[in-house]
């Protein structure tokens, strides 16, 4: 009788421990398996264009760079290899042809898309016969629905995937005519009170960047604030949620607005056919609100974090530079950079 | 024989008086952990309601959404 009693106790013991287990919704890792340090050489520009290169794209002979905070035009195009400059577009403007602002620009086969949140539209970008501008065939504006289009991916020719800001679900399926087909996922967070309480706000605090490759059906998500990597595979409806040390995105609530209170997280990222890229920051807003305070303002991430297609960590690059948008050639083996704290700001590095 | 029996019975009350405490406080932790939680959120809000006032700052040029402003800032802040 007292050995069925200490089994029953011990059962209770065990579900007693399993109730305490850690709150995270996925799985965590605590470091990478390879840690490399790199250095990178500034590309020297023939013009001073930026003021805030936030993304950049290589595209066979050109390479376009978003400047997040442009005065004439948000982007811009050089030539490749030499990086002489070519032409700009995307020009700021209120009139129905320029642009209230750019989150990010996309290639899709041979169509550029330009994503602009404050007029909740996204616009094709052609190149002229002449071959020497890019003008716009398409626009196709946002279902109301989508509140506010923070960032966007193509999976095929006539969807677009753009997260999911009212916090319901994490990511909108977009047509080409720019209606809300469905909406799909959840904000992987183990704060149940904003998730009953505060979506909006979790949906704030959870704003992802997101990058998508049609060849391996994979979907990545990195979250701007704290360090969660999701990876959803679209070909065999796969999902791994990813939770570094920093843990999820901290935040407050303030009017229904999402406060951060931790860290910067992520600020970029890119699925290539054989890994995940992403560039990491892990500086406090603390620290941030101090040095400002000094007058340091240094912004952007030394680190690249590296992680398989499923997920798993792979190698960790620490950087010279502090950098904010990535472009991975894997196959030369050559990242492009941008730096938005400098006057020569794409450099490229090379990886080991 | 008779005292190897009644060590081992010893032995055994001792273990189930142990998992007795131990599932107590386990349980006890957990409740007030949630109690804790939900607490601190009652604070934030509190806070966010009334002691926050009406202002959350946005400030300098940088690449979070400004939820209020819809412009790129380096930092949100509240102001109080």
């Amino acid at each position: 009788m007292l050995v069925n009693l200490i089994r029953t106790l011990c059962l209770l013991f065990l579900l007693a421990a399993c109730t305490s287990a850690p709150h995270k919704a996925g799985l965590v890792y605590a470091d990478f398996p390879e840690t490399h340090e790199l250095k990178g050489e500034a590309i020297p520009l023939d013009t001073a264009l930026f003021r805030y290169p936030f993304r950049i794209r290589v595209q066979e002979d050109k390479v376009f760079v978003l400047d997040l905070h442009g005065t004439d035009h948000f982007c811009h195009v050089f030539r490749y290899p030499d990086f002489s400059y070519w032409t700009s577009f995307g020009k700021r403007g209120e009139s129905p042809d320029e642009q209230l602002s750019v989150e990010n620009i996309r290639w899709n086969g041979k169509k550029l898309w330009l994503l602009d949140a404050n007029k909740s539209e996204l616009t094709r970008f052609g190149c002229a016969l002449s071959g020497d501008s890019l003008f716009r065939q398409e626009t196709v504006k946002l279902d109301r629905a989508l509140l506010r289009a923070l960032d966007f991916a193509m999976v095929d020719d006539s969807t677009f995937i753009i997260p999911d800001y009212s916090g319901d679900n994490r990511f909108c399926r977009v047509n080409r005519q720019g209606r809300l087909l469905h909406k799909m996922g959840v904000i992987p967070s183990s704060n149940e009170e904003a998730l009953q309480n505060a979506r909006p706000a979790l949906a704030q605090a959870w704003r992802s960047f997101i990058d998508y490759n049609p060849r391996n059906g994979v979907l990545a998500a990195v979250t701007q604030l704290g360090e969660v990597l999701e990876v959803y595979n679209l070909k065999d409806s796969t999902h791994v949620v990813r939770i570094g040390p920093h843990g999820e995105p901290e935040f407050k609530v303030a009017e229904g607005y999402g406060i951060p209170t931790g860290i910067m997280g992520f600020s970029d990222v890119q699925v290539t056919d054989k890994a995940i890229y992403a560039v990491f920051h892990g500086r406090s807003f603390k620290e941030i609100m101090q040095n400002a305070q000094k007058g340091i303002q240094v912004d952007g991430g030394q680190y690249i974090y590296v992680f398989s297609l499923h997920g798993e960590p792979l190698c960790k690059y620490v950087l010279d530079h502090y950098i904010y948008g990535i472009s991975v050639n894997e196959s030369e083996g050559i990242i492009y950079a941008t730096d938005v704290n400098q006057d020569d700001p794409i450099m490229k590095y090379k990886m080991k | 024989m008779y005292i190897v029996m009644k060590n081992l019975k010893k032995k055994i009350w001792v273990i189930g008086l142990f998992l007795v405490v131990a599932t107590a406080v386990s349980f006890h932790i957990n409740t007030e952990k949630s109690r804790l939680d939900a607490l601190m959120f009652e604070n934030v809000e509190a806070l966010a309601s009334d002691e926050w006032g009406p202002n959350v700052d946005c400030v300098g040029s940088g690449s979070l959404d400004c939820p209020r402003i819809h412009v790129k800032v380096y930092f949100i802040a509240n102001a109080r």
